[in-house]
């Protein structure tokens, strides 16, 4: 590999290439800085969704020991995402990942098209023909890129620089948020680092959910119809109620207001309810439940006007659009 | 009464006939019922003489198979079985208005049906081969299409909620019709050439829209039909909302709560084809050549020889192996072949009389 492969692989260190590059420079043991700048990479991914400082540096960077040390930082804070067993750890990883990947390449027009290549086998002409079905699981979030909305013709969608920039980043959040990992094969070292992350996670979780008034306005449009539907008396599904019953969870709706709620409902029974509300509370069956995110929510069919939502995950949202208020 | 004999008369067929166990079925998860569709599930086979075995022993009225393919297709919970992937499959069921047994009009519409969905989107659209393309009868009110490829088996739940949302042209953007013409590609294309036909023909009844619209699309039609070559869809004021219920004409009609979750739950269990479905007799079919595919004549598993039966409510006329019965009064005693008897009791209009 020449000096712009290695370029290209430590601004796109998900590539094929990067494996490939990675492969051929075996090592015994992963030295501890190489540790530590993998966790320092996860932690800046997860936080800050910056990336003019790190394109800026990476752009024109000749040193060879500095890029491959960013292309060998990747998977093992992949590793130590997957390793936490906390899928926010995952999702705020993977977030990050994604936007800087997306950043990327709007400065980088040609990366999109060897990535295409090397990714998909989509090849450009004009637009680019992407096979149905890579799109299918890699489809970005919003309504002008619902597949209804593309060019399909026989198992291809053909589409722009912009949408490809989007179904690579979204590439990119999957690879990260589908990752299992056994931890007993992982070494100690990567394992304690990883704690750091989780803490991170759970101290802004803490920061976004502050005790206080429930805000019904600021539901995210699919939490707000399934609580009009239910004070409205209408019949709603298990699926819808259960996801609301997490939902509230999540934003420490107290759970006596979480039983009212559902006050109004068809054949309404407050035992029946509580014992349902405090199963999903983990307090009956000893598995605490969490709200699903918008993908989720969208594939049980109750996302409303996504793009109107600016995050991936219900409780987000709520957090954001409680934030906007302020 | 009838369900003992139901089963008897079931377990005498398997013996002769033992089904075919679906492809792959050491990864599938099975289910069974004879009060409900599926009374029990979490069954699992290892090889195909224990599936037909089940059947001669058991003698299910209903007999279901997963969409999924599972490590272990016994495990329970959910989550515990290990899902490799699913095919992906779609219902078409009509709930019958006429009020017959059978019903050869309502069974036509879903092969209508059932055809639009292969021709027009799979196969144009998805690109996907006709041979990865599984057509079944479900033995009472439609058909299943099950696509079977290594490319489907990988979808994930949202990547299925994108499809079925496709077919029905569920958030199709109207804006996209400016500069659209009858070949572009997709929902764009469709929405396009759909347009211009109901321009050219206005039955505002076959497109949904007022006939008050359909008269003043008739009075400026030319003039549309010119915008419309240059791509111009707005000739007409607020004409967007017009041109979605044009649009609409052309989706994949699916039961938006039951059709379609068949198509999104990828741990959904469908009917097994070759076994017989206790709620009509009659033996849920592969209908790859649908088109010549009688779903009230190939299907017939009974015998011709006549029996008795007493009928308990009133049957309107009906068709089976093209051959009409009825109408029936409740109370009254009628012999017919033993298929329409089979047919009349599962559907609990008639039991048999020794």
């Amino acid at each position: 590999m020449n000096l712009r492969d290695v370029q290209f692989c430590a601004r796109y260190p998900f590539s094929p290439g990067s494996r490939q590059l990675l492969s051929s420079q075996a090592v015994d043991a992963v030295p501890p800085e190489l540790m530590d700048r993998a966790q320092e990479t996860a932690i800046r991914w997860m936080t800050s969704h910056s990336f003019s400082d790190e394109w800026q540096r990476l752009k024109d960077a000749e040193n060879e020991s500095t890029l491959m040390a960013e292309v060998a930082a990747y998977p093992l804070a992949k590793l130590m995402s997957a390793s936490t067993d906390v899928p926010a750890v995952k999702k705020d990883f993977g977030k990050g990942a994604s936007a800087r990947t997306l950043f990327f390449l709007r400065r980088d027009p040609d990366a999109i098209a060897r990535l295409a290549g090397e990714l998909f086998e989509a090849k450009k002409d004009g637009l680019y023909r992407l096979g149905v079905y890579d799109y299918l699981m890699n489809i970005p979030f919003g309504a002008e890129f619902k597949l209804v909305n593309t060019e399909l013709d026989d198992g291809f969608v053909h589409i722009d620089d912009e949408v490809m920039s989007r179904v690579i980043a979204e590439y990119v959040y999957r690879s990260i948020d589908g990752m299992h990992v056994d931890k007993k094969s992982l070494p100690r070292s990567l394992l304690q680092r990883a704690d750091e992350l989780k803490r991170h996670v759970a101290a802004r979780e803490e920061k976004e959910i502050e005790a206080g008034p429930i805000d019904y306005s600021a539901f995210p449009p699919c939490m707000r119809r399934i609580y009009q539907e239910l004070r409205s008396g209408a019949p709603v599904a298990h699926n819808s109620r259960f996801v609301f019953v997490t939902f509230m969870a999540n934003i420490k709706v107290p759970k006596k207001e979480m039983v009212a709620a559902f006050y109004k409902t068809p054949n309404f029974n407050e035992t029946k309810t509580r014992y349902h509300v405090e199963h999903a509370l983990g307090e009956q069956g000893g598995i605490k439940y969490s709200c699903p995110a918008c993908a989720k929510v969208e594939s049980y069919g109750l996302c409303f006007k996504y793009n109107t939502c600016i995050k991936r995950h219900p409780v987000s949202n709520y957090s954001f659009n409680r934030g906007k208020k302020r | 009464m009838s369900v003992e004999l139901i089963k008897q008369m079931f377990a005498a067929y398997y013996e002769k006939h033992p089904p075919q166990a679906p492809p792959s079925f050491g990864q599938r998860e099975f289910g069974f019922g004879s009060d409900k569709k599926i009374d029990y599930r979490h069954i699992s086979f290892k090889n195909e003489r224990d599936f037909q075995n089940y059947f001669i022993s058991n003698a299910p009225l209903y007999a279901s198979f997963s969409a999924g393919y599972y490590e272990f297709p016994d495990g329970r919970p959910m989550p515990k079985k290990g899902l490799i992937g699913a095919d992906l499959i779609f219902e078409f069921d009509q709930e019958c208005p006429h009020g017959t047994l059978f019903c050869p009009d309502c069974l036509e519409k879903t092969k209508q049906d059932t055809f639009h969905l292969i021709e027009e989107f799979l196969c144009r659209d998805f690109g996907v081969s006709r041979k990865d393309i599984y057509i079944n009868f479900s033995g009472s009110r439609g058909y299943h299409v099950h696509v079977r490829n290594k490319d489907v088996q990988r979808l994930d739940g949202r990547a299925r909620r994108e499809i079925a949302d496709y077919l029905q042209a569920r958030n199709f953007d109207v804006r996209l019709l400016k500069g659209a013409s009858a070949s572009s590609k997709g929902w764009k294309g469709r929405a396009a050439r759909t347009v211009r036909a109901f321009v050219e023909n206005p039955e505002y009844k076959r497109y949904g829209v007022s006939a008050q619209f359909a008269k003043k699309v008739t009075e400026r039609k030319d003039e549309i039909l010119l915008n419309i070559d240059r791509g111009n869809y707005d000739v007409l004021k607020g004409a967007d909302s017009r041109w979605e219920s044009v649009i609409d004409s052309q989706v994949v009609h699916m039961n938006a709560d039951i059709d379609q979750s068949v198509t999104l739950d990828m741990a959904r269990l469908i009917r097994v084809p070759t076994t017989l479905h206790g709620g009509s007799s009659l033996l849920a079919a592969h209908a790859n050549d649908l088109e010549r595919f009688n779903p009230l004549k190939d299907t017939i598993a009974f015998h011709n020889y006549p029996v008795k039966v007493k009928v308990l409510k009133d049957v309107l006329q009906f068709v089976l192996n093209e051959t009409t019965f009825g109408p029936f009064k409740a109370g009254e005693e009628a012999s017919v072949p033993e298929y329409a008897a089979m047919g009349m009791l599962c559907k609990q209009a008639a039991d048999m009389i020794k």
